[in-house]
């Protein structure tokens, strides 16, 4: 799979910004409840952790799929669904340790994270950089260089 | 490799002709069926009973897609024999050579041999042709006999299509293998709310009518009747496959080893139709949920194809939507384990309960109602038997848990 949705918890404030404009990108609604990213909050200890869907290369959720809906795209790696043929029977969501199924109360359907076509809104809104997207050695190449530009200007 | 059938056009039959497919494209790959249908869901036909899905959508493949992927479908047939000799199988007139099969010929719902229950008016859900009948049939005063998770799904969809269901279960409480007592009696009592009556420990012991069903008597009382649903259990399609000379097992399915092949040498078997070993107790167990088959399936097929791949166990996980409401079970029950050893986290908010189940301090089992989120969670540490004390070490640990940071959602249900 060449680019990836990756998480930097350590960077996360908790401040919601992915939520909304996951909700807003693909239901236009403005409502947090809809996405498909979520922040697991552990307020008391400042722990923040955005949960998406890690597009697992054996998902748990297709094998769970009852009507087989769920499959991997042969090109992109990403897991897919066949929305239409979705029935909600929640299967999924009770099969993915990631709680990156989500039930779509709008249109009556379980949906995941789909990359947005190859834009995350999520991304694009995170103020701290917790979400970033792209190969994995390019986001790592990216901290080393914010790493070292920090080292050298302290 | 000359070719590969399969007998049977399930969940276990075309997982296994998919996975081979995706390994080799040119193997001949022959699918012979009962049914003249393409695969179907046979886990939302209570759904389309009620209403909720519309028959066309409880389709999964249509019949050219088994043409793009190159199977030769020979459906409507009925297998009269087959010679594991000279490897061939006799169905009708024709006969077919082979050199690897794979057994998915499913199981099939069974009414119990009680007077009566052979006039029109009783039916059983298992297939399309089933519930095509039942809405054909036009029932209003619905008796359902049995309550596992069939006979749940039927009675509520056919309440919800207008009529009045009656439910009979002949063990201590509803959902006998899937829920223990105490959220069997939640579920039970919103079964009641909903408008559907529930009676526990009581058997039916004749249909009464003249060859309609006009009525049904239990062992207590006599309810009135048109239609009488079975959902009393189902019985695995193994007696091809014993004439052969495969080897059944104590519960009635066929034996398969870890490779899902059967005592005989090219022979797999997979699906319903098996007896597979339970992940978690390693004791031999007949699962007949559409995820175990699927997987087996896929192990079945590259066995049969030459790779090595052990089959995991199965493991059961059922989740019902009872009047709206999300009710889970995973794993085990109480009934099934040791009471003496098992601890129960038990738990509950106005809209939710929950209860793990722990023996030796690792997950055997959780039933629930009302949740949805954090059991993949519980059911991922289940299969990768996680212990308890592992678990809370790594939650409190501020570092540890930004690494599995998936352990949170589980937190709640597994800290007293």
């Amino acid at each position: 799979m060449s680019k990836q949705l990756i998480i930097d918890s350590t960077k996360c404030t908790g401040c919601g910004l992915c939520q909304m404009a996951c909700a807003i990108k693909n239901n236009r609604q403005c409502e947090p409840s809809l996405a498909r990213i979520r922040i697991w909050r552990e307020e008391t200890r400042g722990i923040f952790i955005p949960m998406v869907c890690q597009q697992c290369e054996n998902p748990p959720c297709a094998a769970a799929c009852l009507m087989n809906v769920i499959t991997k795209d042969p090109v992109t790696g990403l897991t897919i669904r066949k929305i239409d043929a979705c029935i909600a029977c929640r299967a999924c969501q009770v099969a993915c340790p990631f709680e990156a199924s989500h039930y779509d109360y709008l249109r009556e359907v379980v949906v995941n994270c789909d990359h947005c076509e190859g834009s995350p809104a999520c991304v694009q809104y995170c103020p701290t950089g917790a979400l970033q997207y792209g190969s994995l050695n390019e986001v790592l190449d990216n901290c080393r260089q914010a790493e070292a530009l920090r080292r050298v200007c302290t | 490799m000359k070719n590969i059938i399969i007998i049977g056009n399930g969940a276990a039959g075309n997982s296994a002709a998919e996975t081979i497919r995706r390994q080799n494209m040119d193997v001949p790959i022959v699918m012979i069926a009962r049914e003249e249908l393409p695969i179907y869901s046979a886990c939302a036909l209570p759904d389309c009973l009620s209403g909720w899905v519309n028959r066309n959508q409880l389709f999964i493949k249509q019949m050219q897609d088994y043409k793009r992927i190159g199977i030769i479908t020979k459906f409507g047939y009925e297998i009269s024999h087959i010679d594991i000799k000279q490897r061939l199988i006799l169905i009708d007139k024709e006969t077919v050579a082979f050199d690897r099969l794979i057994l998915a010929t499913g199981s099939r719902a069974i009414i119990p041999p009680v007077p009566g229950s052979n006039m029109a008016g009783n039916f059983v859900v298992k297939t399309i042709s089933d519930i095509d009948q039942i809405m054909a049939y036009k029932p209003h005063q619905v008796l359902v006999v049995g309550s596992g998770n069939i006979g749940v799904e039927v009675a509520e969809a056919l309440h919800m299509r207008g009529c009045h269901v009656t439910m009979v279960e002949v063990m201590d409480h509803i959902l006998p293998r899937i829920f223990d007592k105490e959220p069997a009696r939640r579920l039970s009592q919103m079964l009641l709310d909903h408008g559907i009556t529930v009676l526990t420990r009581e058997k039916v012991i004749g249909v009464s009518g003249g060859g309609r069903v006009e009525g049904a008597t239990t062992d207590q009382r006599a309810i009135n009747c048109d239609t009488i649903i079975w959902a009393a259990g189902v019985r695995q399609n193994v007696e091809i496959a014993q004439t052969a000379g495969v080897r059944i097992g104590k519960l009635g399915g066929i034996q398969v080893d870890s490779h899902m092949q059967t005592n005989l040498e090219g022979i797999y078997a997979c699906g319903d139709c098996i007896e597979s070993i339970d992940m978690l107790t390693g004791k031999p167990t007949l699962s007949l949920l559409w995820p175990n088959a699927k997987r087996q399936g896929e192990v079945a097929a590259l066995n049969c194809l030459g790779q090595e791949v052990d089959y995991e166990g199965a493991v059961s996980m059922v989740v019902e939507d009872i009047c709206g409401i999300t009710a889970v079970s995973i794993g085990m029950t109480s009934a099934a384990l040791d009471p003496q050893n098992t601890t129960i986290l038990e738990g509950q908010t106005p809209n939710e309960y929950w209860r793990v189940l722990v023996q030796d301090d690792l997950i055997m089992g959780m039933q629930t109602i009302g949740i949805t989120s954090g059991l993949g969670a519980v059911m991922t540490l289940m299969k990768k038997r996680t212990t308890l004390r592992e678990f809370k070490q790594t939650v409190i640990d501020n570092n540890l848990i930004r690494k599995t940071a998936w352990y949170l959602p589980a937190r709640r249900f597994l800290e007293v």
